[in-house]
């Protein structure tokens, strides 16, 4: 008996068990993880149909017991979820383990860089590569100048030295430069026959930057290789300012919302050279610039907004041997914008810029030049999510004058009228594809008549939500100097071909882009061979490849930039293909930054193939005229010494009183490199001049009080 | 006009004109009538978060949060009021447990929290763009980033101001934008204009403005005073005012007597004296 009843309660404790370890395996358990990057997700996960539900861990795992058995066989319907992911429906048995792949949700249109854009921002977009604002301050070599910050994004392959920014192997002039969507025409701090220094933007008030190398908007016309579109800081809902002391001079900063909801924003520098040059020994020369900007935001109801700005720059040059050279440049703007909903927005903006410059030598020459032009532009925007639709018409009178002598020669006059209309449309044609395709049609009352059409498209493919692939082809069109066009009632727009494949990387803290192009130039000018007119006959090319690799670390950040160039042109009076003057074949720039918690200490090395030039093969007398004239070699076909140098800058925070301030330094050039910018020749041609660098070796000191 | 000049504007013309045939504009969040029992059970959700803050459970968050996800995923009856509200109390539960797994020592748990809570927020930036509370929420959220990230802090720290300026100039009377604000000056440096002097200004305007803080909205946010004044005996704490701290904690528990940690550090201030 004894025995029948432990065998009874054996099979009645089995019988207890697998019905326990029924109860036990009715749950609904699994794992949901990304479906790119297979790492795990803490997705909300719902049984809709039982009304339960439950967060996956940081691990992704989940198990919802269910309270009832459900019958054998039957299958539970599964929904998973996270904010920013497309969600899942699942049917599901309970007890068998669930393997859940949640995909990003498609991105807005306005979210995507589908060009291989570049610039500066606080918020990175998507798998674009970009310097926050804090690079440009710790930036060696760049004088916290947004135009010197730029060259260490990938495709511009501009030495260290000049502002002026070669895109792609393009000329200087080929880059439009827009601030605040009035196009300046002159950006210079000083600008003379063979480089340009310094930017006229103050980065206290510049918010944001892109530098654009191909496929760049139709927005933009008139620039063949590259546009520069900077963003001043607008509505403030914060007072923020600054003010800075240096070797060099004063600046000054102040934004402050106002009653009313309207914002001010104001800087003023000052800056002369006389201590700059004590403290490093330089003397012969000096200069002072003097820089303000100004720009109020005044809201009109709830949907429309007037901007008043003002920007106003101001340079003086002196030599001791009695060479003047002066600028002032500026503009002045006033813009409505509307926005009657959150996804459309209408501005207008006219605007007036100016620029003088001129260029004394006591008996020698007195050049003035004088260029001033009314901008107005229409644009609208339309946000539809799945298409961003961008339409708009510009339109610029401008008129030049040279004036060489003005003793003894008349004035060069030009006067001209352009005008153009563009349509985009931004548009996610399917999930992870992204095309920007644009029309820019444009006519300028110089050169020859009718309307240049300038079609683009971009395409940006999300290989992952980190990997981008674009690829982008348009052509762009520029009508160069308004005097030449002037000369020559029959020259067309100069015209430029690009195509590019870039490859994007970009996590939270690192970049990396690949790219290839190609660029191929047509209609450029070149001198008719009798010398005394101009052609559409020039052409040309620039091919390259181009790495860029940034990393941000705890303690120090790392960049590293790398550009190879092929360019040649047929252009001006060289009537072959020729290596072009601006092809700068390899070019590197690595930076380090370290970082503590009250200081940093940024290194930069910057190393750049000299540029083609011409050669003097010799000098022969002329007997008629009795002097010496120069037999030049192959157009191009020698290269200056390659350019190397090294800067270093610091900055260290500080507490006086309740106040921060930042102590902050730079050694430019801290080897002395001699970097040979061009070869100048005596009158006879007997003696060879290396014209080097401006930039020795220089220290700069400066203390800057921020308030918050 | 000539043919040349007319010929300008044609292109011009025909963009607008397909501007103008695009389909209708995104609506704006409806203010109609609230459907009751969605109404109801978000405030369920949002109570449970509450509960689990004043007692400092994780794991009442985490179910007050996950009823909201739960309302989010239906989306059934949920009217664009309530949808607002619905991203508005995940965000700040995911903010609560955020302060909790940092509070914890749990730094990859927090930023995860914090990424989360910030996608909740940008999502109501774009559904309510004028509502400023969630600006001051992001911006403290942002205060917890610079802690786990002490090398962004220059980057973050202007990014934090600008949202903080925000949400006062959309919302200068809401309580809650001065008293995140406030909780935020306390962890910053005086010279950036933090440190205890300045979030007892900040904290004491929240606590003005926490007496006009009514409305018939069940679903407004009404959180916040037993935080303020918690937060300001800290100030005080940290001036060595322990009197001054002391009434405000008992002014804290009176406001909401289940919150545990004004009970906590009166607790320990009288237990010092």
């Amino acid at each position: 008996m004894s025995s029948r009843f432990f065998l009874g309660l054996a099979s009645l404790l089995f019988l207890a068990s697998l019905a326990i370890g029924g109860q036990e395996r009715a749950v609904i358990e699994g794992r949901v993880f990304d479906k790119e990057t297979r790492s795990p997700l803490p997705a909300y996960i719902s049984l809709p149909e039982l009304g339960r539900g439950v967060s996956a861990g940081p691990d992704g795992r989940f198990r919802i017991a269910l309270e009832n058995r459900p019958t054998p066989g039957a299958r539970v319907k599964v929904v998973a979820w996270l904010i920013g992911f497309k969600k899942i429906e699942v049917e599901a048995l309970p007890g068998e383990p669930l393997s859940l792949a949640l995909e990003l949700e498609p991105l807005p249109a306005r979210e995507i860089v589908v060009s291989a854009d570049s610039g500066l921002g606080e918020d990175k977009p998507q798998a674009a590569v970009t310097l926050d604002r804090m690079d440009v301050y710790r930036m060696p070599g760049t004088a916290a100048d947004p135009l010197y910050a730029s060259h260490v994004l990938p495709g511009v392959n501009s030495p260290p030295d000049a502002s002026s920014l070669l895109i792609r192997g393009g000329a200087p002039d080929e880059t439009a430069y827009h601030f605040d969507g009035v196009e300046i025409i002159h950006p210079f701090l000083s600008q003379s026959l063979h480089e340009s220094y310094f930017s006229i933007f103050d980065n206290q008030v510049v918010e944001d930057f892109n530098v654009s190398t191909s496929g760049f908007s139709p927005k933009f016309g008139d620039a063949l290789s590259g546009v520069m579109d900077i963003t001043a800081k607008d509505a403030l809902f914060k007072g923020e300012g600054g003010l800075g002391l240096s070797v060099f001079g004063l600046n000054s900063y102040l934004g402050t919302p106002l009653a009313g909801g309207a914002t001010l924003i104001g800087s003023l520098n000052f800056g002369r050279s006389e201590l700059l040059s004590v403290l490093n020994g330089d003397d012969g020369q000096s200069f002072a610039t003097g820089n303000s900007f100004g720009k109020l935001v005044i809201p009109v109801g709830r949907a429309h907004t007037v901007r008043l700005m003002g920007l106003y720059d101001r340079y003086r040059f002196s030599q001791e041997d009695g060479f003047r050279a002066g600028s002032e440049n500026g503009f002045a703007a006033l813009s409505l914008t509307s926005t009657p909903s959150s996804t459309f927005l209408a501005r207008l903006l006219l605007s007036r810029t100016f620029y003088g410059a001129s260029y004394r030598q006591e008996g020698v020459f007195d050049t003035t030049l004088s260029d001033r032009a009314w901008q107005g532009r229409l644009e609208a925007v339309l946000d539809l999510d799945r298409h961003f639709l961008e339409a708009g018409v510009d339109v610029m009178s401008r008129g030049q004058n040279v004036s060489w002598d003005a003793e003894t020669e008349d004035d060069e006059l030009v006067r001209a009228g352009r005008r153009a209309v563009y349509v985009s449309d931004k548009f996610r044609a399917l999930d992870k594809l992204y095309v920007t395709a644009g029309l820019r049609l444009s006519s300028l009352s110089l050169g020859r008549p009718g309307w240049k059409t300038d079609p683009r498209v971009s395409l940006a493919y999300l290989l992952t939500k980190k990997d981008t692939l674009r690829i982008s082809t348009g052509v762009h069109s520029q009508y160069g100097d308004h005097f030449t066009l002037a000369q020559d009632g029959s020259l067309r727009p100069r015209s430029a071909y690009h195509a590019s494949l870039s490859y994007d990387r970009s996590t939270d803290d690192a970049s990396l882009r690949l790219t290839a192009y190609g660029k191929e130039y047509r209609s450029l000018f070149l001198e008719d061979e009798t010398g005394a007119g101009w052609n559409n006959g020039g052409r040309g090319f620039a091919r390259g490849v181009e790495i860029f690799i940034k990393r941000r670390g705890r303690k120090f950040d790392v960049l590293g930039v790398y550009n190879s160039l092929s360019s040649k042109r047929m252009e001006g009076d060289v009537s072959v293909l020729a290596p072009s003057p601006y092809e700068i074949s390899h070019s590197l720039t690595a930076i380090v930054t370290l970082k503590g918690s009250r200081s940093s200490l940024g290194v930069r090395y910057s190393y750049a193939t000299g540029r083609p030039y011409t050669p003097l093969e010799e000098r022969v007398w002329d007997e008629t005229g009795e002097f010496y004239r120069p037999l030049w070699g192959e157009p191009y076909s020698s290269r200056y010494p390659s350019y190397r140098r090294c800067d270093i800058n610091g900055t260290w925070n500080l507490t006086l009183g309740r106040r921060m301030v930042i102590l902050y330094f730079g050694v430019t050039n801290l080897f002395n490199a001699r970097n040979i910018l061009r070869y100048e020749y005596s009158a006879d041609y007997s003696v060879r001049n290396n014209s080097a660098s401006i930039f020795g070796r220089s220290l700069f000191l400066g203390l800057y009080f921020p308030f918050f | 006009m000539n043919s040349r000049s007319a010929s300008l504007f044609f292109p011009f013309l025909v963009a607008a004109a397909v501007l103008a045939a695009t389909p209708g504009l995104r609506p704006e969040p409806q203010t109609d009538s609230r459907i009751p029992d969605q109404t109801a059970k978000i405030a369920q959700a949002r109570d449970k978060i509450q509960e689990g803050w004043n007692a400092w459970n994780e794991e009442a968050m985490k179910a007050g949060r996950d009823r909201l996800l739960s309302l989010l995923l239906e989306d059934k009856g949920i009217n664009a009021r309530q949808n607002t509200y619905l991203y508005y109390y995940a965000g700040l539960g995911e903010y609560r447990l955020a302060v909790h797994a940092f509070a914890s020592g749990l730094a990859d748990e927090a930023a995860s929290n914090i990424a989360r809570a910030k996608k909740y927020l940008e999502k109501l930036f774009e559904l309510q763009p004028g509502w400023g509370e969630p600006y001051a929420l992001y911006a403290a959220l942002l205060g917890y980033e610079i802690a786990l990230n002490p090398d962004r802090g220059m980057e973050l720290g202007m990014k934090t101001f600008s949202h903080f300026g925000r949400a006062e100039s959309a919302e200068p009377r809401n309580p809650r934008v001065f008293l995140l604000k406030g909780l935020s000056l306390l962890y910053w440096p005086a010279e950036y204009g933090g440190g205890p002097d300045n979030a007892l200004v900040v904290l004491a305007r929240a606590e003005a403005l926490f007496e006009n803080d009514e409305s018939d909205d069940p679903l407004k946010p009404s959180w916040g005073l037993e935080e303020c004044l918690t937060f300001m005996a800290r100030a005080h704490v940290q001036k060595g005012e322990k009197e001054k701290a002391m009434d405000c904690l008992k002014r804290a528990s009176i406001a909401n007597p289940d919150y545990g940690l004004a009970r906590q550090e009166l607790l320990a201030l009288q237990k010092d004296q």
